[in-house]
């Protein structure tokens, strides 16, 4: 749609701006919500700071394997060619490397990451939502061709896409979800059980999400294996870490008692 | 440690005009740093580090990217023409 917008007379890229004002939002309720709950806020820019630069990197290298063949990667690291590389980031990669990333800032911090989770988790969707938009502005990922009621249009987009079809709106469905998550991570704040259970709940929740707009997504680029797409196998994993997450501990204290 | 953060915040500041994918990492370990120093009490340097580091993260990562889906959604149009 808008790829780039102009700012005091200087292209902008619209996809960059959208997920640097979702990061920037999230960080700063994360602060907020930490003074709230007892938490410092140089622990939280660390554990964020952390996050966000392992999140990237992973982002990253998941898309360089998702891309291009293993065969490839080898040769062009061998002639020292690189012409025909391109980078780009899957949101996966990014979460995992974002939980490692945590991990990490926290043992810099010298706290503990279960302190952390219930000021930053429940902001983590809210900032994916905005980058979503990012998406939408861009056009550099679509839903399938679809006419019906809420279609978008793409008059200018990175992929060159024809600027008379219509596309399913999954990327705003997306971001909409998000939002739905967030509330109900913050909704559900003091019923869970330990602080860690939230960031499990938002995996369970984003992976079921994730794996059934799956379904609406039209760019082929992103590889299928056997009947599911890599995002839908990596939403399965999550969904079973997600749930054994929150109920092993459960079942264990059972058969304690 | 505060003052690395401050040098750290500059060079984000001033890489990310030209370079932001190397500005951005840098950026990055200057919040580190800077709220490392923060928690040691040590307030001026620190705070003019966290604030330049997240300045120059921020271009950074607007710069980077936008270069980023640019290369991307480019990559994948090539592909989707064969």
């Amino acid at each position: 749609m808008h790829p780039y917008i102009r700012i005091f007379g200087r292209l902008i890229g619209t996809y960059g701006l959208c997920m640097m004002i979702g990061v920037m939002l999230a960080a700063f309720l994360s602060i907020r919500r930490g003074k709230k709950l007892g938490v410092a806020q140089e622990d939280i820019l660390i554990v964020a700071a952390s996050a966000v630069g392992l999140a990237l990197i992973c982002g990253s290298l998941l898309y360089i394997f998702v891309t291009y063949p293993f065969s490839t990667l080898i040769a062009m690291i061998k002639s020292g060619d690189f012409a025909s590389f391109r980078g780009g980031i899957v949101f996966y990669g990014g979460l995992i490397g974002g939980i490692l990333g945590a991990i990490l800032g926290s043992r810099i911090a010298k706290v503990r990451l279960s302190d952390i989770v219930p000021a930053v988790v429940p902001f983590v969707p809210l900032g994916h939502a905005i980058g979503r938009v990012g998406c939408v502005m861009a056009g550099c990922c679509h839903g399938m061709e679809y006419d019906g009621i809420f279609a978008l249009h793409y008059p200018q987009s990175m992929l060159g896409l024809n600027p008379e079809q219509g596309y399913f709106p999954v990327q705003l469905l997306e971001s909409l979800m998000n939002l739905v998550i967030c509330g109900a991570l913050l909704f559900l704040a003091k019923r869970f059980r330990r602080n860690i259970d939230m960031l499990f709940a938002y995996l369970s929740m984003y992976a079921l999400t994730r794996f059934i707009l799956e379904y609406f997504r039209g760019d082929e680029a992103r590889g299928i294996y056997l009947c599911f797409s890599l995002s839908q196998w990596i939403s399965i994993g999550l969904m079973i870490v997600g749930v054994l997450g929150i109920c092993l501990p459960k079942c264990k204290k059972n058969v304690t008692e | 440690m505060a003052a690395a953060s401050l040098v750290l915040g500059l060079v984000s500041l001033v890489l990310g005009i030209w370079v932001p994918y190397i500005g951005l990492p840098v950026g990055i370990v200057g919040i580190i740093l800077a709220a490392v120093a923060k928690k040691k009490g040590m307030k001026g340097p620190a705070t003019a580090g966290l604030v330049l580091s997240i300045i120059g993260t921020v271009l950074c990562g607007i710069l980077y990217l936008a270069c980023v889906a640019c290369a991307a959604a480019g990559a994948a149009a090539s592909s989707s023409l064969f």
